[in-house]
């Protein structure tokens, strides 16, 4: 199998204030396991506080896991000093603003990653590379001396793609790189993330709350829940055949974009209960189909279909 | 008869930094009882200042500089405070993006609720809480009596909008204004929301101005559209004129833009060249036009007017003549 990265029930728990100034230990990621083919992409979906970010996070080391392994490129990196793989493994944030520094010029911001891992000799020479980069992600070589604050969300977008790509990584992580654009420019970043893809064999971990630019964007995805993985597998099998109950409720409740479909559309009308995070399934609060063993024991994760698997008790 | 809401050649600007804004330019749009009217457009398109511009809640830096807006014959825009204050909230009111920009976290949702209704009619705390819970019920929150003593920290982003949407409805208005509800919440949440405005209008008779940036958004709940471009209506028609036969090449961009559940993912989608008009520059001919593939050197030179493609359906581009030519643009896009 030609995987570039494999995580291996993967856990992350975030330490929050609780009862009387207590701490409390929060789930973000709860025993996650998936694999990023070579050249492939694998779409992460979910709804706010599902453990999507923390997962990417995590998988760079950005964050350190609680438990669990990551291995890249065959080699185990959950306890490696990650400098040699940083040049490797790269990302691109949601919001381009804010992952910019404003008192660097775009020049400095691009070549940055260059010099931290002593790459192309001189400073001329880094430049030289910047200015090549910004031409493949749309912009000008007039525009390396140039502030990020002076560009628009969609090219401060493409200064982020151009920054990752700098020190030629085989691995990026997308953390919901379109969310924060407008919709006439999240196509151009999509269609740019696409042919840069394929253009240098890159793998990406695709993060988004928005189903269908996953779909658009990736050949595998993993449904997450809660931190819990609730389904994975090859997009369009998942997509058509979804198994899970949470995965078809989330297909169900994108807007059609069509009024006759909309007019057609049945609703879940009661507001979700806040559930607690019990001994069960994560979804048992919410499930129409939830039975007594739902929330009693937690379900497993079964293969349903080839490169299809789900974490339900309808399943088993 | 009048309309409900009457936007008449409307031009909103903000002052900033020895600069100009033109934030809403020269907009008219019509809203009838009982419809429900989607404004859609992407940030700096004007569409927030338009509703602000209604509830009379501009900032102080910006400026009516033209035109009126008229709730049932009445000009909001020359209306005395006084007057206005007692309007809204009472027939008009409206909803945003982010609940907590309108709960206030240091009193119950209770307090809140009976305030606003106290604020506007002459009854009794005991009344008012009954219908404040009432209204809670009728907005999916079952344990009203349990939220009413809760404070809005203490409850999810859902229940937040929830509660704001029967703040909001509380004094039984006409037209409820709704600046991107939903744009923050889960979609499975959001797909609550809508369903409950669409009931809601559909029981009460209550229309919504609907500020979105998303057509999928505007298929749910809204009856006409209205598609601004920087601070100028581009397109303006029924949801279904818009889906089935769009006639500016911005609304065809903006649909074709976003990839759906059904697009063929092997084909790259098809993007919008270029970036949003400056809102500080007011061109000269058609805003779209550095950015649109069809334009000519008219479109550079002079700005188009919004003129009927159809019966009931407008666009402001030289390229959507008459209706034939419409119908032909509209095949060429699909």
């Amino acid at each position: 199998m030609a995987e570039i990265l494999r995580v291996e029930h993967l856990k992350k728990n975030f330490s929050v204030p609780g009862d009387r100034g207590k701490k409390r230990s929060f789930s973000a990621v709860n025993d996650v396991s998936f694999s990023v083919e070579r050249g492939g992409c694998f779409g992460l979906v979910g709804e706010s506080g599902s453990g999507k970010t923390t997962t990417g996070r995590t998988v760079l080391r950005l964050t350190e896991p609680t438990a669990g392994r990551i291995f890249f490129d065959g080699t185990d990196i959950t306890d490696a000093d990650m400098r040699p793989y940083r040049r490797k493994m790269q990302i691109i944030f949601q919001n381009p603003a804010g992952s910019l520094d404003p008192k660097y010029q775009v020049g400095d911001v691009v070549s940055e990653g260059m010099r931290a891992n002593g790459l192309y000799g001189s400073r001329a020479e880094r430049l030289r590379r910047a200015a090549d980069l910004l031409r493949q992600v749309g912009l000008s070589e007039d525009d390396l001396r140039r502030y990020p604050g002076e560009f628009s969300g969609g090219q401060q977008q493409r200064i982020g793609i151009a920054r990752a790509l700098a020190v030629d990584p085989s691995f990026i992580v997308c953390d919901e790189p379109v969310s924060a654009l407008d919709v006439s420019l999240q196509a151009q970043i999509i269609n740019l993330l696409k042919a840069l893809q394929q253009e240098r064999g890159l793998s990406y971990l695709f993060i988004s709350h928005d189903m269908a630019v996953v779909r658009h964007m990736a050949d595998r995805i993993g449904v997450l829940f809660r931190g819990c993985l609730v389904e994975c597998g090859e997009t369009m099998e998942v997509l058509s055949h979804p198994a899970h109950p949470y995965t078809r409720a989330l297909i169900a409740a994108i807007p059609a974009a069509d009024p006759d479909r909309a007019a057609a559309k049945i609703h879940a009308l009661r507001p979700a209960a806040p559930a607690e995070a019990g001994e069960g399934c994560a979804y048992a609060a919410r499930c129409p189909y939830a039975k007594e063993v739902c929330r009693l024991e937690r379900p497993v994760e079964r293969e349903i279909g080839p490169d299809h698997s789900c974490c339900c008790h309808l399943f088993s | 008869m009048n309309s409900l809401l009457s936007v008449e050649n409307l031009s909103v600007e903000f002052k900033s930094g020895g600069r100009t804004a033109y934030a809403v330019n020269d907009v008219s749009l019509r809203l009838e009882a009982g419809e429900n009217l989607g404004i859609v457009g992407e940030s700096g398109s004007g569409k927030s200042t338009l509703a602000h511009a209604v509830m009379r809640l501009l900032p102080d830096s910006a400026a009516v500089t033209g035109g009126r807006i008229l709730f049932d014959g009445r000009d909001l825009t020359a209306m005395p405070e006084r007057e206005l204050r007692a309007l809204c909230g009472q027939e008009l009111s409206m909803i945003f993006q982010d609940p907590m920009q309108c709960l206030d976290p240091s009193f119950s949702v209770g307090s809140q609720l009976t305030e606003t209704l106290r604020a506007h009619e002459k009854i009794t705390r005991a009344e008012a809480r009954t219908r404040a819970a009432k209204m809670l019920r009728a907005v999916g929150l079952e344990d009203a009596e349990k939220v009413m003593r809760q404070y809005p920290f203490a409850l999810s982003g859902g229940m937040q909008q929830r509660v704001m949407i029967a703040m909001a409805l509380l004094t039984g208005p006409r037209l409820l204004i709704a600046d991107e509800p939903t744009t923050a919440l889960d979609v499975t949440v959001q797909d609550q929301i809508l369903h409950l405005l669409k009931e809601l209008t559909r029981q009460t008779g209550l229309s919504v101005l609907f500020i979105t940036h998303s057509f999928g958004v505007v298929a749910e709940v809204c009856d006409r559209v209205a598609v601004l471009y920087g601070g100028r209506v581009a397109e303006y028609g029924t949801v279904r004129q818009l889906f089935a036969n769009a006639a500016h090449p911005y609304t065809q961009g903006l649909l074709a833009a976003v990839p759906s559940m059904e697009s063929d993912r092997e084909q790259p989608l098809s993007a919008i060249d270029g970036t949003p008009v400056s809102v500080f520059a007011q061109a000269e001919g058609c805003p779209f036009a550095a950015r649109c593939p069809r334009a000519e050197e008219r479109c550079r030179r002079e700005r188009p007017a919004l003129h009927e493609v159809e019966p009931d359906h407008f666009a402001a581009c030289h390229a959507a003549k008459a209706p034939a030519l419409a119908e032909r643009t509209g095949e060429d896009h699909g």
